[in-house]
């Protein structure tokens, strides 16, 4: 360091006091420096000399993109900086063989070979799961442009604060046990979204942004009681306003944990129910439901005004079949509503008599499809002679009675269904 | 290296930033006097010293002491650190996150590239975080795109490399230096 400085010249002032008292810092400064960087310039460090030769392998926030769009426009250069960048992502996960990492963002313009991709997924795969990142890592950012399968375990990283995803992007979120000490959030901020599958019963705050693209969901996450801290009639409210951002579904496909949710709300009258969206194109609707919320369904229905396909799904059978009539018909059921398929019949009276209301009053009814378990309670001559000679209300309807032969699958569906402990986002 | 010669002299510079008689407030606060390892002595308010937790833990374990040396630090970094951190003060008393914003903003953006670089061992040593953090980011944001050797002049680095070693690593990584801006 300097003496005192008297000098008056400035110019040799500064030529002498131009020292490298950066490179003396310790590593984990310079990494700490180094990871304000995105992480191309990082690496770029490692020329500038020795002592900065490995700094770059440790900085624990890494922040690729491929930034080789402006390159179409020469084909030779573009191939060969596509390929030094893919080089580079082939090297990164072998340079940090034993990495810590606090944030990963990797954003990709370009499409690449699926096969080289699926490595490096594979890789980060492996990544995650080193007690380093898992223990650790805070946020995971991924934009990515053509469809990518994320690793399967970045839902076990137990201080991930932030996952971003943008693009066509499939992931696979496993159930960690749940962790009291935090409460676990979903946002969903995907205004391109079509697809949404989401399976998840750890998220006690979901959030999901307004998705006007959004063609097919396929919903499955509810309420944890005994688990959850989130008041019951807060997360009924979350539910609501979720069905609420997704009001261009054509294919929506509800579980027993939502209606559930829903059930808990009419039953409570939170305000929430009547909050319910109408989706005005929904055409197929799916809903899986245990026997006792079977009277929810008119309320359901009530919330479409298009809609073609029913499909009832029995979840359990568990209660007791609770089947109430509703005061008013559902408005689809006049108007629109071509085919229901009745999965898992039983031949409870109950459930004869929720058959029997549809049939009555679709008006515009073409099939009624019924699967039922080869351990049928009313034998299907029986079933089918009381179905024939109740009141329809459309002429054509043609109603189909078939055997659910594979009732072994039918069972593991319903198991797999309840305890999917997952999280999908497509 | 890029010019630093908006930036005063360090004669001038700690003169200014000697300490002065506080004549506007009414009640006196407690001063602590730091002494950089070039022998400049500087009077600061607890509030502001109390920032810098190498200063405060040095005070934890030493109470009756009245100057702090500090050995790894020189005069003019260390008078813009204090600039740095009696701001910081006045956020800390009355929150505005947009006004902190842009007061570090303006720090940064007035500071030569050699006053910005000399300030990070002493944020460093002095345990400013917020500071720290502030003079990273100013720093990657005058270097993303430049070239090596530029980045080598920033910081005053010699190059240890041969030849032939810079360049096989130029070649390893080679998507890591494209689309660097002319220096």
């Amino acid at each position: 360091m300097e003496e005192t400085a008297s000098g008056d010249n400035c110019q040799n002032l500064c030529e002498k006091a131009n020292e490298d008292v950066i490179s003396e810092l310790h590593d984990d400064i310079l990494c700490y420096m180094l990871s304000f960087l995105p992480t191309k310039r990082a690496v770029a460090t490692s020329i500038l000399s020795t002592r900065w030769r490995n700094l770059w392998k440790s900085v624990t926030i890494l922040d690729i993109y491929d930034g080789i769009s402006g390159y179409y426009k020469n084909p030779s250069t573009y191939k060969e900086r596509k390929m030094n960048f893919v080089n580079f992502m082939d090297r990164l996960f072998i340079h940090r063989n034993n990495p810590s990492i606090l944030k990963f963002r990797l954003s990709l313009a370009q499409s690449y070979d699926f096969t080289c991709v699926n490595a490096w997924m594979s890789h980060l795969s492996r990544w995650i799961s080193s007690s380093a990142i898992m223990g650790n890592v805070e946020e995971l950012i991924f934009l990515i442009n053509f469809q990518v399968r994320l690793p399967e375990n970045l839902y076990c990283c137990q201080k991930l604060v932030t996952l971003k995803l943008h693009g066509h992007i499939r992931i696979r979120l496993n159930f960690v046990p749940y962790d009291h000490s935090y409460r676990k959030k979903l946002t969903i901020d995907t205004q391109n979204l079509e697809f949404l599958k989401l399976v998840d019963f750890a998220s006690e705050e979901l959030s999901m942004q307004r998705a006007d693209s959004l063609l097919q969901a396929d919903l499955c996450f509810g309420y944890q009681t005994g688990v959850f801290n989130v008041g019951i009639e807060e997360y009924a409210n979350m539910v609501v306003q979720f069905y609420r951002q997704i009001p261009g579904v054509k294919t929506l496909s509800l579980s027993n944990c939502n209606i559930r949710n829903l059930i808990g709300a009419a039953v409570s009258k939170f305000p929430c129910f009547g909050n319910l969206p109408t989706f005005r194109n929904l055409i197929h609707l799916e809903v899986r439901v245990c026997d006792a919320y079977v009277w929810i369904l008119p309320e359901i229905l009530q919330c479409t005004s298009n809609l073609e396909v029913f499909v009832f799904i029995l979840d359990e059978n568990a209660y007791d079949w609770n089947w109430r009539a509703p005061h008013s018909v559902p408005q689809c059921l006049s108007s629109c509503l071509q085919v229901i398929e009745f999965n898992d019949f039983e031949g409870v009276s109950g459930e004869t008599e929720m058959v029997e209301y549809f049939l009555r009053n679709a008006l515009v009814l073409k099939k009624m499809t019924i699967t039922y378990l080869t351990d049928l309670k009313t034998s299907e001559v029986d079933v089918l002679k009381r179905l024939s000679t109740c009141p329809k209300g459309s002429d054509a309807c043609h109603i189909v009675i078939i055997p659910e032969h594979e009732t072994t699958e039918v069972a593991n569906r319903r198991r797999a269904c309840s305890r999917r402990l997952a999280t999908e986002t497509y | 290296m890029s010019s630093s010669t908006d930036s005063p002299t360090l004669t001038t510079e700690t003169t200014q930033l000697s300490p002065q008689p506080d004549t506007e407030t009414a009640k006196p606060t407690k001063k602590i006097t730091l002494k950089s390892s070039d022998n400049q002595i500087f009077e600061v308010e607890e509030s502001v010293a109390m920032e810098f937790a190498t200063v405060k833990s040095f005070f934890e374990d030493s109470p009756s002491t009245d100057t702090v040396p500090l050995p790894n630090v020189t005069a003019k970094p260390l008078s813009q650190v204090i600039e740095f951190c009696k701001e910081q003060i006045k956020f800390k008393a009355n929150p505005d996150e947009a006004q902190k914003k842009k007061y570090n903003a303006e720090f940064v953006t007035e500071k030569s590239d050699k006053d910005l670089v000399d300030m990070i061992p002493v944020a460093n040593y002095l345990e400013i975080k917020d500071l720290l953090d502030v003079l990273n980011q100013a720093v990657a944001d005058r270097i993303e795109n430049k070239s090596v050797e530029y980045v080598r002049s920033f910081f005053g680095i010699d190059n240890d490399f041969t030849a032939e070693e810079e360049a096989a690593l130029r070649r390893e990584h080679a998507w890591a230096y494209e689309g660097v801006d002319e220096d």
